[in-house]
């Protein structure tokens, strides 16, 4: 018996995305997003299945290819639905999403992947009622690999492509895709 | 993506269609557990080894890089459908761009214990959406031949059943809730068969009677592998092998060998 794909969007909440350039401002920004929210709150961030953490501490000198992370990446955002922004949602909380579906096509746009393919993978995500962007300098200095995805994606393909999402973003936001904080 | 990076992906595939039948075959053995195919695998592996090819096996769920991830989760019973379905893509392209595809280029001989197809099985039978999981897949590399073992639900039961208990997700039972593991094996196992039976169907595997004599099968199959050595390469793999060629550093300066 073939169910719909994805998870079921609870009536309640207010699913929030957030997408940044440096994984270390995801937390404060979403604290500084859902400052002004009457309503309870919280914040789902990058790798909380640990997929990411546990691959890092792996010795392998095989890299994954931009594809296999994007599927490790939606495998992440999916475990991330499942267990923290649904459950969130019913309770009738703001949840804000640092990052979210965004940020996953940013890197395969990054990456030269075709964009049918991406939009299908992440099919199963529910659209996000508002999204931001935070709009900053990145630091001089890229983060380890642990700090955020962007610091990930630049480790594992060996070049800073913090300017690449930065040109992303910009273009997402010019197009009314999301606005900046 | 560079105009000299498409035309070396291009010089690649036209050198892997040069080498006609000299060229590497991936042969894939398919079908649900209990089957036999590990079996018919590794006698066929040391047959081509002894007639002087240079073999390269993979199997399921083997990348170093995301098994132990999987292994993990699977534990701890902490994995929906998707997410066992997005972990084992992942671990799938990451063993075909580093494993398989660099042996096809090389000229080498891959067989696959289990492909593809076996997520596809799995995961429909899982009740997820067919299209999605081309998709998640894409750009698909086709086997040169795939056999696919086929037995009955009952055959498959009784011989796991033999050896040791059905682990929780190869008895299905994330998706049945039946706590009996055995009982849970055989309903999944029927739908996993199921789903089998349509893909052999549209993607025109060979199927080896699965419970006939071990021997007479090993033979069968041989013989089918002789007779295949003149099909042309798979021409929609060249999808696949640009898309690989452009996505992994250098892969597109690896020499086309025999």
């Amino acid at each position: 018996m073939r169910r719909p794909l994805g998870l079921k969007m609870p009536a309640s909440g207010r699913l929030i995305s957030l997408d940044v350039v440096d994984g270390r401002d995801a937390l404060p920004a979403a604290k500084k997003l859902l400052k002004s929210s009457s309503a309870e709150t919280g914040i789902s961030i990058w790798d909380a299945s640990s997929i990411f953490f546990e691959m890092n501490g792996l010795e392998v000198s095989d890299r994954p290819s931009p594809r296999t992370i994007v599927l490790l990446y939606a495998a992440d955002l999916f475990f991330r639905l499942r267990w923290e922004i649904i459950p969130a949602l019913e309770e009738g909380k703001s949840v804000v999403a640092a990052p979210y579906v965004e940020t996953g096509l940013a890197f395969g746009a990054v990456a030269g992947l075709p964009v049918k393919w991406m939009t299908e993978v992440f099919r199963f995500a529910p659209k996000a009622a508002e999204g931001f962007r935070l709009n900053r300098a990145f630091s001089a200095k890229l983060a380890a690999p642990a700090a955020g995805f962007v610091e990930f994606c630049s480790s594992t393909l060996n070049q800073d492509l913090r300017p690449k999402f930065v040109s992303y973003f910009d273009d997402l936001e010019r197009r009314g895709g999301c606005r900046s904080v | 993506m560079t105009e000299n990076a498409k035309q070396a992906a291009k010089r690649l595939c036209e050198g892997i269609k040069k080498k006609g039948k000299d060229r590497g075959f991936l042969i894939a053995f398919e079908g649900p557990d209990g089957s036999g195919k590990t079996t018919q695998r590794k006698l066929f592996k040391d047959w081509l080894t002894g007639e002087g090819y240079n073999v390269t096996t993979t199997k399921w769920n083997s990348s170093k890089l995301i098994k132990p991830i999987i292994k993990a989760r699977k534990n701890m019973r902490s994995i929906n459908q998707e997410e066992f379905c997005l972990l084992h893509a992942a671990d799938f392209r990451h063993r075909l761009e580093h494993e398989i595809i660099p042996a096809l280029v090389q000229g080498n001989m891959v067989v696959a214990d289990r492909f593809l197809f076996t997520a596809l099985a799995r995961d429909a039978a899982r009740g997820l959406e067919l299209d999605w999981l081309l998709n998640i897949y894409s750009p698909l590399y086709w086997p040169d031949i795939v056999f696919y073992f086929s037995v009955s639900p009952e055959t498959s039961g009784k011989r796991i059943a033999a050896t040791r208990t059905p682990k929780y997700y190869e008895a299905g039972q994330d998706v049945t809730n039946i706590e009996d593991p055995f009982e849970s094996y055989r309903q999944f196992i029927s739908r996993v068969i199921q789903e089998y039976d349509a893909l052999s169907i549209i993607f025109k595997f060979i199927t080896i009677d699965a419970e006939a004599p071990i021997y007479d099968q090993h033979l069968l199959i041989r013989k089918l592998f002789l007779e295949s050595r003149e099909r042309p390469w798979p021409e929609w793999n060249e999808e696949a092998i640009t898309d690989w060629a452009l996505t992994m550093p250098h892969a597109y300066e690896a020499p086309v060998g025999s």
